[in-house]
């Protein structure tokens, strides 16, 4: 029997990894969506961090061995055991962790959204770039798994859509009726009575780059997902989910809407609250609609293009597209394994570039909501057109002393 | 709740009041209290037209409404919190600068008329969005206070005007601050980019703690320049290179970008030259591919042997990162040149070129460029990359695979095809995705390799050919069938559905009925792919016709084909072979059956399923049953339901309830939720039920009622699954819908008396429309959807009381409760006092909830409270309408409830021996009294109101 001994990637130096050797990961935040990371296969738990001495403590268990578990993410970031750093943080922290992660060299493996604010999401981008790191964003139906209630994976979608039978340009409608849900009881409540913090939550470094509010549960674990200052409801949350791999089948990975338009009660400074319709348009006339709860014409189909329509299951009402789509090239096969990114530096598929245009979908119309009108942006500039408030909630200065 | 409520209300102030008055007579407080009840808008028309109400009331309307801000605990600030944001976005959206102007200029005011910190911070919040220079001086004010610096500073950094910048620079100067205001204030400062502050924050580097020295050094990299570089060069040198807590190293590497922007190149590639070197002596890889990616900024095109050197380096990560920061430049040179380079380099530095040649020819810009590249006049840069196929290297011959697929030239298609006849599996695998993600006709070059393949290209190439439906081949694949060894043998099989047409028919057929056992389902798949072409109305009699040339042992095959025509006839056919057929030819009409597509087998799968000499089709016919009648589009829920139900009555097994269960929960019937409901006690199944219980409640807002909310609370105590939370709190939500929906108005009409009642002389004490008989806490009880409705606010919702007094009479009135409410009825009660004991109370109480479950029957709904009992069991469940009529005649007292009499008796036998509650009732026998609802703290409705009283 051979025993097999693991040497420590920093024993060796940094960049280099011995061919035997298994990459290490560290997990910020070990609530319930941290702890389901230590799933992720190909890497060895080696440190936790939490803010919450019990969500630690949930984390340390995680493993058998024993694991460094920190209370600071800094302190995490800067381990030199750790190899890939995995943030699974409320989203308020994401930018902020992603950035220094990348600045102490580190691998990341980001949950979603990718970032709370389009200004954010530039600097993850800028950063992971300028320091050679490898990025990806915790979402996985582009390239895998059964796109939750539409009924089928993304990629014959894709071989569909860009084989042009469906004309051009498309409108994609994302509801209840094609198969998706957004979780409208992920809203804030707009009146929260201070509480007592808990013993065991450190709640200013919980808060960090927010705004000082005072303490209430609700606006931590689970249901900071109803708040502006950390989230974004169920659009925050599932967003990205849904609405990355239809950036990916338009292909418009390198680019944003130009529009978004929202239907919505009034929203709240502090809570989430829910909404009708949210319109992008890109500059092609592609569009991505968002309807929300058992908002839109039921019989609506998911992708809709002048020449056809493709329901729920993939069912395509172009007489005999089956026949006709075999003429078509597959989609590409993608970088789908992160190791495997990390040990060639080939960028992962859904990395901070098209992870960024993703979560720049998401983050408008957040800001479109939140302000109640109709907003034109630059995606080159990434910026809004002729609309200083907006901007200013696109590039939010940071409680100090965080910064991205 | 409330907001509901606020919306009736002001439905009704609407249809109420028809002299709305216009907008010059309203005073402020109107205007602002109208709006506030409007909070939050339901649309953009509605948001528009309340916010632009309430700021023509000028500067006015915002200092009432902050007025109206509450402190932490104090109370609910949400619609305040609505108004004033509203306010703000609405101004600065206009495009109007005038107003945003007013509206900043207010609340500048605004800061000087509240105390408490969470108040101030609201209002620098909405500054920090559409605040400019007005605003700067009130917000400065704050820089040296610890508890507001934060919040000031960060709206001053988002202001971020010269005018802000000076504001922050003389906090800095006042050096009056805590080191955490002044960190605030600097932190700040770098966000604005504006330099004139370099000098003041370099004097400041020294003798900081960590998180002010990062605040410093962050500033410097954003507004510093040239003379900057020594500060946090040295700063960088101190931590290695490397991240820490102050920043230092990216601190240094952000200024040296800045200096590229402001146009000092080659101090900043002297610095980042040396930081390259130092990096990569300190063995700090993500410092030194920064650095590079800085010298490559200002070098572009020039830095192509910096580019190339670092092609050498045995970091991949190094080459990787050189190759990205190339991309920002890269012109056809360059590519040239790279490509040269790639020919000479190692493997893995080949490997990392050609991906990323690949990645590039992605890109829409570049990718006719990267198509028409030439290495020399007469070598095509696609050439150089096809030479790359006979690397030994495997990861070098993938990604020149990929370079090419992306370039996209159909000159490339020769060459990836014959991989497909290369010996080693990962090529063949490699030929395989490149072709079929190939965008060109690749079929003739696939068919032509197929010969001279190894049996995995053989297969590989069949399955292409299928992919792409190349019909033209079927010869090829024919071929194989004949030829090939049995694996390969058995892909040809299962490609000929995709090869074959109408006129391959005869061919196929003969194939099927002398085909070996493995051979007849591709066969099949095959005669139903050549029949499919044909008129709808001819595929089943083509069929037919054939099968019944065929031999007798033959004849069977055919069943599966006939099934997938569709035809009516062809299921007869089927049915009768089922029925009359023994061994394999029953067998295969039973196949056929299971694969039929319609509606249509329904029936004879039921007969299947009942009928006892078919027990070996049990389990296979009730599963297929139950997909064909949930699949029906033409029935209805309902009928869908009923089919449902039918085959779970001959269920056996407890994996064929769930299957059933989760069919029932996309009925969405009624029936079916309560039947479904039935099966969450039985543990095998409870998943299931739960989940068809809630899909249908939670789909179906209509269904309502208490016997849902108890399967629903029922469910959310059993559901277990990953899902679990974020569905309890969907029903959760939806339960708290349903409360609201069940309060919503139901009566539009004012209610009249019965004939019989106007001859008895009832005298009605409301009638929906008003609420003129009634007198006392008229803020809590309020008109609402044609009832008195009470909506506690802080305390207990206090009493409501009739404005006459009443001796003997009988009171008739219906009444809704939430669960677990709690009121009471007072009858000759004064107005002042606790009316159960200063008149009498009779109970009114959700007495059916737990939470009452150890009362004493003196203290159930109805009762005369302390004194008479009365019966439990007749109200109806919290949220529908109760009828009561209570006769208080004397000393006798009668309460009827929905028909019901549930108290009879006379109030002084009952206290002969002294109050059954040991308490002293000294109102108990007042002569007369007011008629009181008395509040406490639920929310209750009361309507139709009558009173006839005795003489």
């Amino acid at each position: 029997m051979t025993v097999l001994t693991i040497v420590p990637r920093h024993v060796l130096g940094k960049g280099f990894i011995a061919p035997s050797d298994q990459l290490t990961k560290g997990i910020i935040g070990t609530g319930e969506m941290g702890r389901s990371h230590l799933n992720y296969a190909g890497t060895r738990l080696v440190a936790v961090c939490d803010v919450d001495k019990s969500h630690l403590e949930l984390g340390q268990k995680l493993v058998a061995d024993k694991i460094a578990a920190y209370h600071d993410f800094r302190e995490l970031i800067s381990d030199p055991n750790v190899d890939i750093v995995h943030i699974a943080t409320p989203p308020h922290w994401h930018g902020i962790m992603s950035v220094e992660a990348a600045k102490a060299g580190k691998d990341i493996w980001c949950e979603k959204p990718m970032t709370r604010t389009i200004g954010e999401g530039r600097r993850v981008m800028e950063a992971v770039r300028q320091y050679g790191r490898m990025f990806r964003l915790n979402t996985w139906f582009r390239f895998t798994d059964t796109f939750y209630g539409l009924g089928t994976p993304v990629k014959p979608l894709k071989k569909l859509v860009q084989s042009g039978l469906l004309g051009w340009p498309l409108t994609v409608t994302i509801s209840k009726h094609t198969g998706f849900d957004w979780k409208f009881y992920w809203v804030g409540k707009e009146y929260l009575e201070p509480q007592t913090i808990p013993a065991g939550l450190d709640y200013d470094l919980w808060l960090g780059p927010a705004p000082y509010k005072p303490y209430n549960l609700h606006r931590t674990h689970q249901t900071f997902r109803g708040y502006w200052d950390y989230d974004g409801g169920g659009l925050g949350d599932m967003g990205q989910h849904y609405i990355d791999p239809v950036q990916y089948f338009l292909g418009k990975d390198h680019t944003s809407p130009i529009k978004v338009e929202v239907d919505a009660p009034q929203q709240h400074p502090d809570a989430v609250g829910t909404w009708r319709s949210i319109t992008y348009t890109y500059g092609d006339g592609c569009r991505i609609i968002l309807w929300g709860g058992d908002y839109g014409d039921p019989q609506t189909p998911y992708i809709s293009g002048p020449n056809g329509n493709v329901y729920k299951n993939f069912v395509c009402d172009i007489p005999g597209w089956e026949k006709k789509l075999a003429d078509y090239p597959e989609p590409e096969p993608q970088v789908s394994d992160f190791i495997e990114s990390v040990k060639t530096r080939q960028p992962f598929a859904l990395n901070e570039r098209s992870g960024f245009r993703s979560a720049t979908i998401v983050n408008m119309g957040a800001v479109a909501l939140r302000l109640n009108r109709t907003l034109q942006f630059d995606p080159v500039k990434l910026e809004f057109i002729n609309d200083e408030e907006a901007n200013r909630l696109l590039w939010q200065p940071m409680r100090s002393p965080w910064n991205i | 709740m409330k907001r509901i409520y606020a919306l009736i209300s002001l439905l009704f102030l609407l249809v109420n009041i028809p002299a709305l008055q216009s907008q010059e007579n309203r005073t402020v407080a109107t205007i602002v209290a109208d709006v506030l009840a409007q909070m939050p808008a339901n649309n953009q028309a509605d948001y528009n037209k309340l916010l632009a109400d309430v700021l023509s009331t000028g500067e006015e309307g915002v200092l009432a409404l902050v007025k109206m801000l509450h402190a932490p605990g104090q109370g609910d600030n949400s619609k305040v919190e609505y108004a004033l944001s509203g306010i703000s976005n609405y101004s600065a959206g206009k495009g109007d600068e005038s107003l945003r102007l007013a509206t900043s200029n207010a609340y500048v005011k605004a800061l000087n008329i509240v105390d408490e910190r969470e108040k101030k911070a609201f209002i620098i919040s909405q500054l920090q969005i559409i605040g400019k220079d007005e605003s700067v001086d009130a917000l400065a004010r704050y820089l040296n206070e610890e508890s507001l610096s934060d919040p000031a500073a960060r709206a001053l950094a988002s202001i971020g005007t010269e005018k802000a910048v000076q504001a922050l620079k003389s906090a800095l100067l006042r050096r009056s601050g805590t080191p955490n205001s002044m960190r605030d204030v600097i932190f700040a400062l770098g966000e604005t980019h504006i330099s004139d502050t370099e000098n003041l924050l370099k004097d400041m580097i020294a003798n900081r703690d960590e998180d002010s020295q990062k605040a410093i050094f962050y500033a410097l990299s954003q507004v510093g320049g040239k003379s900057s570089l020594n500060e946090l060069s040295s700063g960088a040198e101190k931590v290695n290179l490397d991240w820490d807590k102050t920043g230092a190293n990216e601190a240094y590497i952000a200024l040296l970008k800045q200096l590229v922007k402001q146009g000092d190149t080659q101090e900043a590639s002297k610095a980042a030259s040396e930081l390259l070197k130092k990096a990569t002596k300190e063995g700090k890889p993500h410092t030194r591919n920064a650095a590079l990616q800085i010298l490559l900024s200002v070098e572009k095109e020039k830095g192509l042997k910096r580019v190339q050197a670092a092609l050498k380096d045995s970091s991949r990560e190094y080459r990787n990162a050189a190759l990205d920061y190339t991309s920002d430049f890269a012109s056809r040179e360059v590519y040239v040149e790279l490509l040269k380079t790639m020919v000479k380099a190692k493997p893995e530095a080949k490997a990392d070129i050609l991906n990323w040649i690949g990645r590039e020819s992605q890109i829409t810009e570049k990718s006719a460029l990267i198509r028409t590249l030439n290495i020399r006049f007469d070598l095509p840069a696609g050439q150089v990359i096809l030479d790359q196929l006979k690397s030994g290297d495997s990861s070098v011959r993938q990604a020149a695979v990929w370079a090419l697929v992306r370039i996209g030239d159909s000159s490339f298609i020769p060459s990836l095809a014959n991989l497909l006849t290369r010996t080693e599996a990962h090529d063949i695998s490699l030929g395989r995705n490149a072709l079929i993600a190939f965008r060109g006709d690749v079929v003739p070059d696939v068919a032509r390799v197929i010969s001279s393949a190894p049996d995995a290209g053989k297969i590989a190439a069949v399955e292409i050919l299928a992919m792409r439906k190349a019909h033209t081949r079927i010869n090829t694949v024919l071929d194989l069938i004949k030829t090939g060894s049995p694996e390969v043998k058995k892909a040809a099989y299962t490609a000929l559905k995709n090869v074959a047409t109408e006129k391959d028919m005869t061919l196929l057929c003969g194939m099927l009925e002398t085909a070996d056992a493995t051979a007849v389902s591709p066969l099949q798949q095959a005669v139903i792919a050549s029949v499919s072409s044909l008129p709808a109305k001819e595929q089943a009699p083509v069929i037919s016709r054939r099968m019944l040339q065929a031999e007798e042992s033959a004849r069977h095959l055919y069943y599966v084909v006939l099934s997938a025509t569709g035809d009516r006839n062809a299921l007869t056919t089927i049915v009768t072979g089922f029925r009359q057929g023994s061994g394999a030819s029953r067998e295969a009409a039973f196949e056929a059956l299971l694969a039929w597509k319609g509606a249509e087998s329904a029936d004879e799968l039921y007969t299947i399923c009942v009928d006892a000499s078919a027990s070996a089709y049990f389990d296979r016919a009730l599963t297929a049953y139950v997909r064909s009648v949930s699949t029906n589009a033409a029935l209805t829920g309902e009928s869908r339901y009923l089919n449902l139900r039918k085959a779970m009555e001959i269920a056996r097994t407890n994996e064929q309830t769930n299957t059933i269960l989760r069919q029932i929960g996309r009925t969405g019937s009624f029936r079916a939720l309560l039947y479904a409901g039935g099966f969450l006690d039985d543990k095998p199944v409870q998943q299931a039920a739960s989940s068809a219980v809630m899909n249908i409640a939670l789909n179906n807002t209509s269904y309502t009622g208490a016997e849902v909310r108890e399967l629903l609370n029922k469910v959310s105590a059993v559901l277990d699954n990953p899902d679990a939370d974020y569905q309890r709190e969907n029903i959760r939500k939806h339960l708290e819908e349903l409360s609201k929906e069940e309060l919503k108005p139901d009566r539009t009409e004012p209610f009249v008396l019965s004939d019989e009642e106007k001859k008895e002389g009832y005298k009605v004490l409301f009638d929906g429309t008003n609420m003129s008989e009634w007198t006392g806490n008229t803020i809590d009880y309020t008109l609402q959807g044609g009832a008195i409705t009470l909506t506690p606010g802080k305390g207990s919702g206090g009493n409501l009381y009739s404005k006459d007094e009443y001796a003997n009479f009988v009171l008739r009135f219906d009444f809704q409760l939430t669960p677990a409410a709690n009121n009471g009825l007072g009858i000759r009660t004064p107005k002042e006092g606790d009316a159960a004991y200063v008149g009498m109370e009779l109970q009114i109480l959700d007495n059916e909830h737990p939470a009452y479950k150890n009362q004493r029957p003196y203290q159930y709904h109805g009762s005369v409270y302390g004194i008479l009992p009365a019966k439990r069991g007749y109200l109806k469940p919290a949220g529908e309408w109760n009828t009561q009529e209570v006769i208080a005649d004397g000393d006798h007292i009668r309460v009827t409830l929905n028909g019901e009499v549930i108290l009879d008796g006379n109030i002084r036998e009952a206290t002969k021996n002294g109050t059954p509650d040991k308490r002293e009732h000294p109102g108990l026998f007042n002569k007369k009294g007011h008629i009181g609802f008395l509040g406490h703290g639920s929310p209750v409705r009361f309507r139709d109101i009558r009173i006839k009283e005795l003489k």
